[in-house]
């Protein structure tokens, strides 16, 4: 189904080479007061939904195709999540099967059972 | 999907263009900068013209069939730029490149100034007669940001130091919030009272190196022809340690185009995450780095730098934040604030571009740009001054050359370089719809 490309308006640094602060990485030296509000803001979020710590999770970043999958052992069940964003249905549903498959060589490797389903958040689980 | 690959193959309806995703495809309006991904389904129907079914899909979007009069998208992108009240005429002055002196200790090939020409280094009379206007007219802002600039700027620390001191006194005296003071530097200079002012002053230092020791020595070596990079990393290492923002200064050049991302991995492992990879200045009248091949490159060393906890800015980043924000980014001069940066230079001159220092259409006293603030007008361009424009689809990202470009190279027609670059970043933005940075 057609969908527009997401709007963002919240680029930090602007189009060309004269800004000093992003130039200079001035901006990138101040991410500790955004870290702080992301921290404040992850603090509401909580109280508004049920959630459990991912601990150890990890975000990769896929040139072709373009996209996040964020991995993070699951906090209940022996498995690991596999949850991908490519923007389009395609492009995650192809990072999602990609990086499940690494998920499971390492399991493979490493002489574990690998059992695959997917997750109700459309993400895989891995284990 | 090889990126390589991904190029506006059709027109749609004569004024859209479609960019090939594999089985799918994004729909582009060159002129509102919309973006409308489509499933296979729908790129079937748009591929084989069913005007049915695509009609009503892409209506919802804002795309329509054309009437049946010729398409005039460089018009229709100067109408969209009044309806946004964008014009490149600038409100102000919102901060300066301040040209200390132009000696240097490297001579690298590709660098726009003249190099210990022996000409006058700025006084400590220009620099604060300079200051006082750009605090007067940055009176009440939040913040104002200046750039010391060479030559090697840090040959003279001495007026670096007097110059921020006299900018906080005019910070207090013109309700200014707080200054940043930023400066462009090959690293080989820093000393124990330089750190010790950078961190009392909250510097961002942009260090230029082009890539590990053997890629840096292509351009970046002393004049006695030795390379610096160990005394430059050990003193990035004391900046950094002292807590001062610290970020790369990248030239994209033929020696490293094709290793940006590799460059990446290196400057990290420098301990620094910033990295801007500036746009190519055509110095001796041309790119020296293949448009398309800096796009893709530029697009990967993103990428790895994201992936490495870093961040990695370019030229690339005007192409997605058109993208993103549907807002056109053809007049490049101007900063976020609608101000633009000037050159303060010796002899109580400014500059209105940032990087041309010669040319007598654009620079000006302190006191004439102080009388009449239309001057600053000059610095816009003229949008879409070539031919090929017409038919472009980034036409309403870069406008055509910007004024320093054409300065340098004598002429408004952009190198193959140029339009190459814009059109395979376009391609690649389009594709990449993540939103990351």
């Amino acid at each position: 189904m057609a969908a527009p490309r997401e709007r963002k308006d919240d680029h930090l640094l602007y189009a060309d080479a004269v800004g000093s602060r992003g130039k200079s990485g001035v901006w990138f030296g101040e991410r500790e007061a955004f870290q702080t509000r992301q921290h404040d803001v992850m603090e509401d979020v909580k109280e508004k939904v049920s959630w459990v710590p991912l601990e150890n999770a990890v975000m990769a970043v896929s040139l072709d195709p373009p996209g996040i999958v964020v991995m993070a052992p699951n906090p209940s069940l022996p498995g690991i999540i596999v949850l991908a964003d490519g923007a389009t249905p395609e492009n995650s549903e192809q990072l999602k099967s990609q990086y499940t498959s690494i998920v499971k060589e390492v399991m493979d490797k490493q002489g574990l059972t690998v059992e695959t389903e997917d997750d109700e958040a459309g993400g895989s689980q891995a284990g | 999907m090889d990126m390589a690959t991904a190029r506006p193959v059709e027109r749609v309806w004569d004024r859209y263009f479609l960019f090939d995703l594999g089985e799918s495809a994004a729909i582009f309006d060159p002129v509102r900068l919309e973006t409308v991904y489509l499933d296979a389904a729908e790129t079937r129907a748009v591929r084989e013209g069913d005007e049915g079914q695509i009609t009503a899909t892409l209506s919802e979007f804002g795309f329509t069939p054309g009437t049946g009069e010729p398409v005039d998208l460089p018009g229709d992108v100067t109408n969209h730029l009044a309806h946004l009240g964008i014009n490149g005429d600038p409100s102000h002055i919102a901060g300066y490149r301040i040209v200390v002196t132009d000696k240097c200790n490297m001579k690298c090939s590709y660098c726009f100034v003249d190099t210990n020409t022996g000409a006058p280094d700025l006084t400590e009379e220009d620099l604060r007669l300079g200051l006082d206007l750009l605090f007067e007219v940055n009176q009440g802002r939040p913040e104002v940001t200046y750039q010391w600039f060479g030559g090697e700027p840090t040959i003279r620390p001495d007026l670096m130091m007097a110059g921020d001191h006299y900018a906080r006194e005019l910070a207090e005296k013109f309700d200014v919030g707080s200054i940043q003071p930023t400066v462009v530097t090959n690293g080989a200079k820093i000393n124990d009272d330089l750190i010790a002012h950078f961190k009392e002053f909250r510097y961002g230092v942009g260090v230029s190196i082009d890539g590990p020791p053997p890629t840096n020595a292509n351009e970046r070596v002393l004049l006695s022809g030795k390379p610096a990079d160990e005394r430059i990393h050990r003193n990035i290492q004391r900046m950094l340690e002292a807590g001062i923002h610290v970020g790369a200064n990248v030239t994209p050049t033929q020696w490293n185009v094709h290793e940006l991302p590799a460059i990446v991995d290196y400057i990290v492992s420098l301990g620094i995450k910033f990295l801007y990879v500036n746009t190519p200045i055509p110095a001796q009248g041309t790119w020296i780095a293949h448009g398309p091949d800096l796009a893709r490159n530029l697009y990967q060393a993103r990428m790895r730098a994201l992936s490495r906890g870093g961040m990695l800015f370019s030229h690339l980043d005007r192409i997605y934040q058109a993208l993103d924000s549907r807002r056109p980014r053809v007049f490049e001069h101007l900063q976020g604030c609608g101000g633009v940066n000037a050159a303060l230079l010796p002899g109580g001159r400014i500059s209105l571009l940032d990087l041309n220092w010669r040319d007598p259409r654009f620079i000006f006293t302190l006191d004439e740009v102080r009388k009449d603030r239309s001057l600053l007008g000059r610095a816009a361009k003229d949008l879409h001054p070539f031919d090929g424009c017409k038919t472009c689809p980034a036409l309403a990202i870069c406008g055509g050359p910007s004024q320093n470009e054409r300065l340098l190279r004598r002429t408004q027609v952009p190198t193959d370089d140029f339009c190459g670059f814009f059109n395979e970043g376009l391609a690649l933005a389009v594709a990449d719809n993540t939103a990351l940075q």
